[in-house]
């Protein structure tokens, strides 16, 4: 780029911007660490009871680990199955691999919203016609994140493997290992990377993922995001702002770690037209 | 290496058993129910009616939403795209560490979530927020102001949280794009903002489509922030639908604009990236 009076307003117009973008992530940090009950700018003193006082919101803190668990879980099984059929779909004997590559990509085309009420009212008449009951329970929640984080690990997992090598594992076959070894010791080492920046992507989406889970919380399983909802339509107060200060320093460390993994322009699949 | 049949099938089952079982079926199965009516003590009742569908058009607050929705979509996409233009230049044309940083901040605003994002901007708008402090101190608010529960401050707060993704979109066409283009078109005596308009701009079309119709989709169905940030004199499609849901149980609306929302999406993005494409084909070969 040329230096340039143009170049100092472009660098000016981007700070702005990111202010712009960011300042509601900053300002909630701040305001957690306000002394005051009532959110005020800038805050009147500054302490650390908000935090302290997270104890005696179980609706919240209930929440933070509920969302943990399903986060975990979703992401590990979500991994799991998108690096299979990865693997299935890149080395396979396919045809046509469109239709495929469209059907785990699918569940990014319906809204969140759609896909958690559809659900919903899936599991309700099979568990009516079973004489059971699937929703509200903890493994219809799994099953809805793992659904939602899919799209993204398996185009990670994919566009892992299409970055590897296949002469080593051609060169595995020929020295006398069959296709199952090859995949176990020479196709997932080489997809490590990939895989665990797809499992820390899967974990960030279904963490912070409010629209899937409004239909499928359960008294007692509600993840953070709808508490988090809930609180904030009542009152916007220092407490609601410590919670999302711990959600969003759990989301930046995570950010941080999976930096060294992946190339993230890559790994979100930014800039190809879909 | 080639895997056999019976590998492949092994290997891709479980993923698609999972899909259409799990995702494909419970789709169908709840937007049949926009042909469907209404009912009080199931679902709904199973027949096949345009009864739901043309009562959504008859109904003057339901259209209504719907035009609002689509026109907050659409100004959202459009303040977006012009507020990221300038600054996926600078971030694709920027490298080494600024670069890393500038990719991972915006990755962070746009992962961190929406609700959390939300939240902080119900912060800023509220009556001791930062936004009516500023506004106060500058004159330009003649005291503390109820911010939010409007349109505009939805789409405000809309750009703000997409931005991200639509930066993120064009910054990587911008990074990818061969800059000689440019410098022979400098070097050929064109100014920077023809060049930029009629060299660089052509060349990242397929980032551009691909930034505003996700953005465009994206804000059409968003839910957290016209709830929280718009409460309930700002209805939007999404939030109409979950109280159609929860407070009156009426199904077969729900999956009516669940429909809408479908179609509206996939038209929109046809359409409109059926018109852009062959506009910039035209400058091409110009």
């Amino acid at each position: 780029m040329r230096r340039g009076p143009g170049t100092i307003a472009l660098r000016l117009v981007t700070l702005v911007v990111y202010v712009f973008m960011l300042a509601p992530v900053a300002l909630v940090i701040w305001l957690s660490f306000s002394k005051s009950q009532v959110l005020f700018f800038p805050p009147h003193g500054y302490s650390v009871q908000w935090y302290e006082q997270l104890r005696y919101q179980p609706q919240l803190t209930s929440g933070l680990f509920y969302s943990l668990w399903l986060a975990a879980a979703a992401s590990l099984i979500s991994v799991a199955v998108a690096g299979l059929a990865a693997i299935g779909l890149s080395r396979g004997v396919i045809r046509r691999r469109g239709p495929l590559e469209g059907l785990f990509l699918g569940p990014l085309m319906v809204p969140a919203i759609v896909t958690g009420i559809a659900l919903y009212v899936y599991l309700y008449v099979i568990g009516t016609g079973l004489r059971s009951t699937f929703v509200p329970t903890r493994w219809a929640m799994l099953l809805a994140h793992v659904l939602l984080t899919l799209p993204f690990t398996f185009r990670m997992a994919y566009v892992g493997l299409s970055g590897i090598d296949t002469s080593l594992e051609r060169a595995s076959l020929n020295l006398g290992r069959n296709r199952l070894h090859t995949i176990r010791l020479v196709t997932l080492p080489m997809m490590r990377s990939a895989l665990i920046g797809a499992a820390i992507f899967g974990f960030i989406f279904s963490f912070a993922d409010l629209e899937i889970s409004l239909f499928l919380v359960g008294p007692g399983q509600t993840t953070l995001p709808v508490a988090m909802l809930d609180y904030a339509s009542n009152q916007i107060d220092p407490t609601i702002a410590a919670i999302s200060a711990v959600q969003i320093a759990i989301i930046a460390v995570l950010l941080l770690v999976a930096n060294h993994f992946v190339d993230f322009g890559k790994a979100l699949g930014i800039g190809r037209a879909r | 290496m080639r895997l056999s049949r019976r590998g492949t099938l092994g290997l891709l089952v479980p993923g698609v058993a999972l899909l259409v079982l799990m995702y494909v079926a419970p789709e169908l199965y709840f937007l049949r129910y926009a042909a469907e009516k209404p009912s009080t003590s199931s679902l709904a009742v199973p027949t096949v009616t345009a009864g739901t569908f043309t009562g959504f058009f008859r109904s003057g607050y339901d259209v209504s939403v719907l035009w609002h929705t689509v026109a907050m979509a659409l100004a959202t996409t459009v303040v977006a795209f012009a507020v990221a233009l300038p600054v996926s230049y600078v971030v694709g044309r920027t490298t080494g560490r600024a670069k890393t940083w500038l990719v991972v901040l915006a990755v962070l605003s746009m992962l961190v979530g929406n609700v959390v994002r939300s939240i902080g901007w119900s912060a800023m708008l509220g009556y001791g927020g930062i936004v009516n402090r500023i506004g106060t101190a500058l004159h330009l608010l003649s005291g503390p102001e109820q911010l939010s529960d409007t349109y505009p401050a939805v789409i405000v707060v809309l750009v703000s949280v997409l931005l991200p993704v639509m930066i993120l979109t064009l910054e990587s066409s911008f990074g990818s794009l061969d800059t000689n283009l440019e410098r022979a078109s400098r070097d050929l005596g064109a100014p920077p903002f023809p060049t930029f308009w009629r060299v660089t701009l052509p060349q990242v079309i397929p980032g551009i489509l691909a930034g505003t119709s996700i953005v465009f989709v994206l804000s059409l169905n968003a839910y957290a922030i016209p709830a929280l940030i718009g409460g309930p004199r700002v209805p939007a499609l999404a939030t109409v639908m979950y109280d159609s849901v929860t407070q009156d149980g009426n199904y077969p609306v729900a999956a009516v604009i669940a429909l809408l929302l479908l179609i509206i999406g996939l038209a929109g993005i046809g359409a409109y990236s059926f018109l852009l494409r062959r506009q910039f084909e035209g400058w091409r070969t110009r």
